[in-house]
């Protein structure tokens, strides 16, 4: 009986590789020594070409390092990377490749992608849409920060004390920025669609599956130029988000108590 | 000549970007770079004197080797070094009307914003350009002859490809455009009479990302990836490539 892994198939035969096989740990280094990980294999789910050759792409922006991880009939199952063109502040993301030598040599014959070392993968559910990062902004209680290998980051003014921890649990504070913040995200998103390409673009990717999944909007790309149909999106994904989580409802009700 | 170079911490990024959106009124803030309150000391020692360059290019390469000594890595990222030396050479960077009245452009074009906008920068743009690809980069940092060329405006082409990261960041694909947008033995930009459409840098991001679902064009050679280029693009091949 054939118990490998039932393959999920693209339009370009490329095989979708589950995340689960490769971890990515971050591993302690010295103050000076670059940042180091330890990649963790294992693709005996797949039934690849032997000769195939595995890699891992390491990359943020403009910079990128490759690793070869021998052939898929001799793999290195655990290797030791260090990321000597990153720094601590801007780590990359990772990308699996399974490359054809054979018969159509550079033909990727399986990829995982965005892979994201293991503790830097948010800690709540897959849907965090922000990150949140507590820390001084002068006179600002709050603000949304852009940056294009990571998800949109709500920065809370660390000055204001036990904001964050009301920011998570009180839903009188969330309502006064968190649609606001959407806002500012779908805002920044439709201002760039143009030089967006689906896939390339992490948080961008993230953010279309949920406002897709939250109000079936249509997909900002397909209207890109288009600024009256864009504000209506925006538009429409707040006021979905906000009748998601009532946000008026649970303000009128905090004040009235 | 070579002095220590003073970069302007948050409080001075945030004054030249009060000046920025205030339409530059006034004295250029040059007098943050000297300002304790505004700046700081860096261990970087280099001339701040720029000579005149014909084009993006030509500066770029002068940054790089004015920049060599300093690890890139400490620089690349850093907002209020660029957006120091973007104060420092703004006089050089930003554009005049015919009448002489300085014109200010966004604010990403002189303040490093780490976003789909970085490619706007005027400093580090040509830096990071020819840091990566060499005179490779000269079709991204060359303007057309229909277009102004000057330190102060980035080319169509950068403005087409400049966010589309799968591509900049891969040598191999950079090479194969630059043969194809740049003429190297009359050193300019290959004359097209259209600017979207079929075969034009506007369609470089999203045929790069459809090769790059079905091919690993890292490990491809440059011949590889030029002859997987589909026929659009035909009309810019001359020839064998090389």
């Amino acid at each position: 009986m054939n118990t490998k892994r039932s393959r999920r198939l693209n339009w370009t035969g490329r095989i979708t590789i589950d995340k689960k096989c490769i971890d990515v740990e971050r591993e302690e280094v010295a103050e000076n020594e670059p940042e180091a990980v330890v990649i963790n294999l294992d693709l005996s789910e797949y039934s690849f070409p032997k000769s195939a050759t595995v890699m891992i792409e390491a990359s943020h922006r403009l910079t990128s390092m490759r690793f070869e991880f021998g052939t898929i009939g001799e793999m290195i199952l655990r290797r030791r990377l260090e990321l000597s063109e990153f720094q601590s502040q801007n780590l990359p993301t990772f990308r699996l490749l399974v490359v054809d030598v054979e018969h159509s040599p550079g033909r990727l014959l399986g990829s995982a992608e965005r892979i994201k070392i293991a503790d830097t993968e948010t800690t709540e559910s897959n849907k965090n849409i922000f990150k949140v990062d507590c820390r001084d902004i002068g006179e600002e209680a709050w603000r949304v920060e852009f940056h294009l290998d990571d998800l949109p980051k709500l920065v809370i003014n660390r000055k204001i004390p036990n904001y964050l921890y009301r920011l998570e649990t009180d839903k009188s504070v969330q309502s006064q920025i968190l649609p606001i913040a959407f806002r500012i995200v779908l805002s920044e998103l439709a201002r760039n669609i143009r030089d967006t390409i689906e896939g390339e673009e992490g948080w961008v990717s993230t953010w279309l599956q949920f406002c897709n999944e939250l109000c079936g909007a249509e997909d900002p790309r397909q209207i890109a130029g288009d600024d009256d149909r864009l504000n209506d999106w925006i538009d429409n994904c707040v006021t979905e988000f906000a009748n998601f989580h009532s946000f008026a409802s649970h303000l009128a009700k905090e004040w009235e108590n | 000549m070579k002095r220590l170079f003073r970069k302007l911490n948050d409080k001075g990024v945030a004054k030249f970007k009060q000046w920025l959106t205030s339409d530059g009124l006034g004295e250029i803030p040059i007098g943050l770079l000297e300002s304790p309150e505004d700046s700081l000391f860096t261990d970087f020692i280099f001339s701040t004197d720029l000579p005149e360059f014909e084009n993006r290019y030509d500066f770029g390469k002068y940054l790089v080797e004015l920049l060599d000594h300093i690890p890139h890595l400490e620089i690349e990222n850093d907002i209020n070094f660029w957006s120091s030396l973007a104060l420092l050479w703004f006089d050089r960077i930003s554009s005049k009307t015919d009448s002489g009245d300085r014109i200010i452009r966004e604010t990403a074009r002189y303040i490093l914003k780490l976003n789909w906008h970085d490619y706007r920068h005027l400093v580090r743009t040509p830096w990071l350009l020819v840091r990566l690809h060499g005179r490779y980069s000269k079709f991204l940092l060359f303007s057309a002859k229909t277009e102004h060329s000057s330190l102060s405006s980035s080319s169509r082409t950068l403005g087409e490809i400049g966010s589309r990261q799968t591509v900049l960041r891969n040598h191999k694909v950079i090479k194969v455009f630059s043969n194809l947008y740049f003429d190297d033995k009359a050193n300019q930009l290959k004359p097209h009479p259209m600017r979207d459409g079929p075969g034009t840098p506007s369609r470089t991001g999203i045929i790069v990302r459809q090769l790059a679902l079905t091919y690993d064009l890292e490990q491809m050679s440059e011949r590889a990836i030029y002859d997987l280029l589909p026929r659009e693009f035909n009309c810019w091949k001359d020839g064998d490539y090389g």
